[in-house]
């Protein structure tokens, strides 16, 4: 246990900032999000449309479109190395065989003038030394895998429905077993069924394969199924993060607060649906001090002032918020008041209350 | 995909109908007598008449109509010139192959460039490349093609006597007609190339190759490109048969013995078969190309030749 | 009668704030501007020929024939001595309004037809849409040609014949936007209030499908004045001794080898023109182009 802790991180993305041009207006996506990931573990950003979630995460993989998207600063340290200073060239060693990506709208994903089978063997070919037999029977086992008969392999996507294109999509993605998995919203587009067919399918994947995952989405019934760590991202920032049952249970920022009150609860407490009043700030002209500020119910001066830093709130639970932090927790924190916090120092700390909630909602699950 | 073919041949027949219906009436309403302009000017009015009676001019519009389909339908005869009194279609056929060469070349140099010039353009958007590019194919739409020729033939031919002004007898006296014409081609393909090509850059399936890890070039000319395809090649097809139409232009600059000068001459002296069997003859091939182009798609894209014969699949579910 | 209220205020807003973020941003392309300017100076140059140009363009000068260009003839002299560039000048009152009326004639012709096959659909749609592959299996000058040699020479008749060729392109557009509009729930909005269909696609849908019309009607006019020229070149549509810019190009040929400016400027501006337009176009297309941010 100690020698993990003292190790670097997995994934480790530190002070990420990213800006799109256009027009002469700059768009902050993207404001100094910083989080980290450990092997096998599954993280969810989670926020609204527009908030920088994909942003975030195609920064990984360096596809931004540049123009108009550029990368301002920050360091993305996976496996020790550090991706953004890379050259072209080895990053390409990196895209789709350590570190792979599942795009959102499946029906869009795949190349229309391509087979299945040939989009997936494009991605083995690139980064394993396979004879094209070889890699045929690995495309062929990869379709199995992810419950597409091997004949379908000379067929085009229209043939395809939505769920089995993300089928495809997931198989393409798992072909030369990434280390990190990026999936973003991989279940949106489509029908509720297959949603959990492919979910389930993911989980059970991600097990087999030990891969780690950052799962955007904002659907929270997928971050209670597959995630085991939470990000809620707004305006570019991310304003809390934690462990998910802790943040399910106890959600501090009141954004997270309002996004659990405007989904339908199943067990019916709740009679009316508490929507989040107002819209996000324009990312090209964000506000002063916290972003969430304009929205919230409990903002007062201080709020708007000056910009407010991601705290720890409890061990692992990290919070951008002074009321919260002041109100739900009488700890105080000084001496980190001016400065944010080094978070992957804070997470490798023995996490108490963290881990049980972790073991408990994993015991829960089984039972399941 | 047969039983498509079928039926787009079998839409043709009736668009070729209506083809030679259009231009029958257009001649019909041409003035001008071409008996009277056959004889001499001391003809007497009843040698006209005669004449008239003769070359079926007095029969009524329909039945000179039916006339003309039966024969062209049923013989392959499109009539004789009333200039040289020679067979309408012996003429023409002796004189396409000239008109095809000049369009196939300039089109095929319009595509040499305007391709390569398009893609380069949407990959490099906004850059210089990008502006230098697009002031290029911008000079090329713009240009009056005829009006290059000349200067080309001014400034090749007459100047520094490098090439022939005129004529046709053999590859160099090809080549500034077709450079004249091709101009207008590289703008108007690189034009479009660019724009198809920006749509398919933003598409999700190039973003998934480049998180593939495929290299560059590749995402663009094996992903993008085949995708990008589809409007180029109509644009190619279009321009081909205009270019067949539209080649009495240049074929008169440079005095080339192609369809496009018959059919100028036939105009001035009131030629009706040579001028309705030259349109209709290019309609025929223009008609042909456009199918081509759209068999073509087919074999780039998937989902096209599934539509193509689901038809067929329909049919025969119906069948069985 | 409130819900058929609601639909028009909001599609007026929403044409008002459009008109003014497509100026706003044709302003800001500076190449379209310029492109537009340089359109409108040509247009200016026609209108007030009389005043601008330094000679009369009929007005021979038999002592000085084929002169090349000097200061006194900036462009030089034809072959009876006429100045060229007046000719020039006065020449854009038939180019141009060769260029601008076939397009306003086919846009006349070529929109309500397009309209009434894509809104009303079915026959009338087969119908017109079948009228229309008819005059496109004929390579567009290859008709020209063949009208105007029935139409005979003059500028009315180049028009006309002009017109007819480029009006299918028009019906086709229309008829494909309205196809796309047709479904939209403005329009079924106002066919369930009653409103008569020659209303509804005024009002509704025409509106709704000007954008791509408007594009295409400035290329068509540079593509006009091209074809016109093609025509007067070969010696149908306009012909000489009107000073019209092809026509002035079909005689030029003749003394092309010694006498290179008689082909060379009215190429150049037959070229200008063409191209300030296109420009306009591209520019044009650009600002009603929604997915054109900025």
């Amino acid at each position: 246990m100690e020698e993990t802790e003292r190790m670097e991180p997995f994934l480790k993305v530190e002070d990420l900032t990213v800006q799109y041009t256009a027009g002469g207006e700059v768009i902050k996506a993207v404001n100094k999000v910083s989080f980290t990931l450990s092997k096998g573990e599954t993280i969810g950003l989670v926020g609204e449309t527009g908030a920088g979630k994909t942003t975030i995460v195609k920064s990984i993989l360096r596809i931004l479109p540049d123009p108009p998207a550029k990368i301002k600063s920050g360091t993305i340290t996976f496996k020790g190395q550090e991706l953004l200073s890379l050259s072209e060239h080895q990053m390409r060693k990196i895209r789709g065989s350590q570190i792979s990506m599942i795009f959102q709208d499946p029906m869009t994903a795949l190349n229309p003038v391509f087979t299945v089978g040939e989009q997936i063997l494009e991605a083995l070919r690139l980064h394993r030394k396979m004879s094209k037999k070889e890699a045929y029977t690995k495309v062929c086992e990869m379709l199995e895998m992810v419950g597409i008969p091997a004949e379908r392999y000379g067929e085009y996507p229209h043939q395809f429905s939505g769920g089995m294109k993300q089928r495809v999509v997931i198989a393409m993605a798992l072909s030369c077993n990434p280390a990190l998995l990026l999936a973003d919203e991989p279940t949106t587009a489509l029908d509720v069924t297959i949603q959990a067919q492919v979910l389930h399918m993911m989980n059970r994947l991600k097990k087999e394969l030990g891969t780690s995952v950052i799962m955007i989405t904002h659907d929270l019934g997928i971050v209670a199924e597959v995630c085991d760590r939470v990000a809620v991202v707004y305006a570019g920032e991310i304003v809390e993060m934690g462990d998910k049952v802790h943040l399910f249970d106890h959600g501090l920022h009141p954004y997270t607060e309002g996004l659990f009150h405007s989904i339908p609860s199943l067990t019916g407490d709740e009679t009316r649906l508490k929507p989040i009043k107002g819209l996000p700030p324009n990312p090209a002209d964000l506000p002063k001090g916290c972003k969430f500020a304009p929205r919230c119910p409990y903002a007062s001066e201080v709020c708007r002032e000056a910009p407010v830093l991601l705290r720890e709130a409890e061990p692992g639970h990290f919070v951008r918020c002074i009321k919260k932090l002041a109100a739900d927790i009488k700890t105080d924190m000084t001496g980190k008041k001016d400065k944010g916090i080094d978070i992957a120092a804070a997470e490798n700390r023995p996490q108490g209350s963290a881990t049980d909630f972790i073991k408990r909602s994993r015991a829960a699950r089984e039972v399941e | 995909m047969i039983r498509y073919i079928l039926k787009r041949l079998f839409t043709m027949i009736f668009v070729l109908l209506g083809v030679t219906l259009l231009i029958f009436t257009i001649m019909w309403y041409c003035p001008g007598d071409p008996a009277r302009s056959l004889l001499s000017d001391d003809a007497t009015e009843e040698q006209i008449e005669e004449l008239r009676e003769e070359m079926g001019l007095n029969e009524p519009f329909f039945v000179q109509f039916f006339d003309y389909v039966v024969k062209a339908v049923v013989h392959h005869d499109l009539g004789e010139s009333y200039q040289t009194k020679i067979d309408v279609s012996t003429e023409i056929i002796q004189r396409f192959p000239n008109t095809v060469k000049v369009a196939t070349l300039a089109v095929f140099i319009a595509a040499l460039f305007g391709i390569p010039l398009g893609v380069i353009a949407a990959v490099n958007q906004s850059t210089w490349k990008d502006n230098t590019a697009m002031a290029v194919s911008l000079v090329g739409v713009s240009m009056p093609g005829f009006w290059f020729g000349l200067m080309l033939s001014l400034l090749f031919a007459l100047k520094l006597r490098w090439l022939p002004a005129s004529g046709f007898a053999g590859p160099k006296y090809l080549i500034l007609p077709c450079v004249a014409i091709g101009i207008g081609g590289v703008g108007m393909i690189s034009r479009q190339m660019r724009s198809s090509m920006l749509e398919v850059i933003r598409q999700d399936y190039v973003v998934t190759a480049r998180a593939k890890g495929q290299v560059e070039w590749k995402v663009i000319y094996v992903h993008a490109f085949r995708n990008s395809l589809i409007p180029v090649i109509t644009q190619i097809g279009s321009m081909f048969g205009h270019q067949l139409g539209g080649a009495m232009v240049a074929e008169t600059v440079f005095s080339i013995p192609g369809l496009g000068t018959y059919m100028v001459n036939a105009i001035k002296a009131r030629d009706y078969p040579a001028v309705r069997g030259s349109v209709l003859y290019v309609a025929l091939v223009f008609a042909l190309v456009m199918l081509a182009v759209d068999l073509l798609y087919a074999f780039i894209d998937p989902r096209i030749k599934a539509q193509y014969s689901n038809k067929k699949k329909r049919g025969g579910k119906k069948i069985g | 009668m409130a819900d058929q209220i609601k639909p028009k205020e909001k599609s007026g807003k929403k044409k008002e704030s459009m008109l003014r973020i497509t100026l706003r941003r044709l302003l800001k392309n500076k190449l379209a501007a310029a492109g537009f300017l340089v359109f409108l100076l040509f247009v200016l140059m026609a209108v007030f020929a009389p005043l601008i140009a330094p000679y009369d363009y009929t007005e021979q000068n038999l002592y000085q024939t084929l002169a090349g260009p000097s200061a006194e003839h900036l462009c030089g002299t034809d072959e009876v001595g006429r100045d060229i560039l007046s000719r020039l000048i006065y020449g854009g009152r038939y180019s141009l309004q060769i260029g601008v009326l076939s397009v306003v004639l086919a846009a006349g012709i070529g929109i309500p037809l397009g309209a009434i096959a894509g809104f009303y659909g079915k026959r009338m749609d087969d119908l017109l849409m079948r009228l229309m592959d008819v005059f496109q299996a004929i390579p567009n000058l290859m008709l020209a040609i063949a009208l105007s040699a029935t139409l005979g020479a003059g500028v009315g008749n180049c028009i006309l014949a002009l017109g007819i060729t480029s009006m299918p392109a028009f019906a086709r557009m229309t008829r494909a936007s309205i196809l796309n509009i047709r479904g939209m729930e403005y329009v079924e909005a106002a066919k369930s209030t009653n409103s008569n269909d020659f209303h509804t696609i005024v009002r509704h849908v025409l509106p709704n499908a000007m954008a791509p019309l408007l594009v295409q009607s400035t290329m068509n006019v540079a593509t006009a004045i091209l074809n016109a020229a093609a025509l007067s070149f070969i010696g149908l549509g306009v012909q000489p001794p009107l000073p019209e810019w092809g026509a002035m190009l079909s005689i030029g040929r003749t003394y092309i080898r010694d006498h290179w400016h008689m082909c060379v400027f009215p190429g150049l501006t037959i070229f200008l023109n063409v191209m300030a337009l296109n420009v306009f176009g591209d520019g044009l297309r650009d600002a009603l182009d929604p997915r054109m941010k900025s």
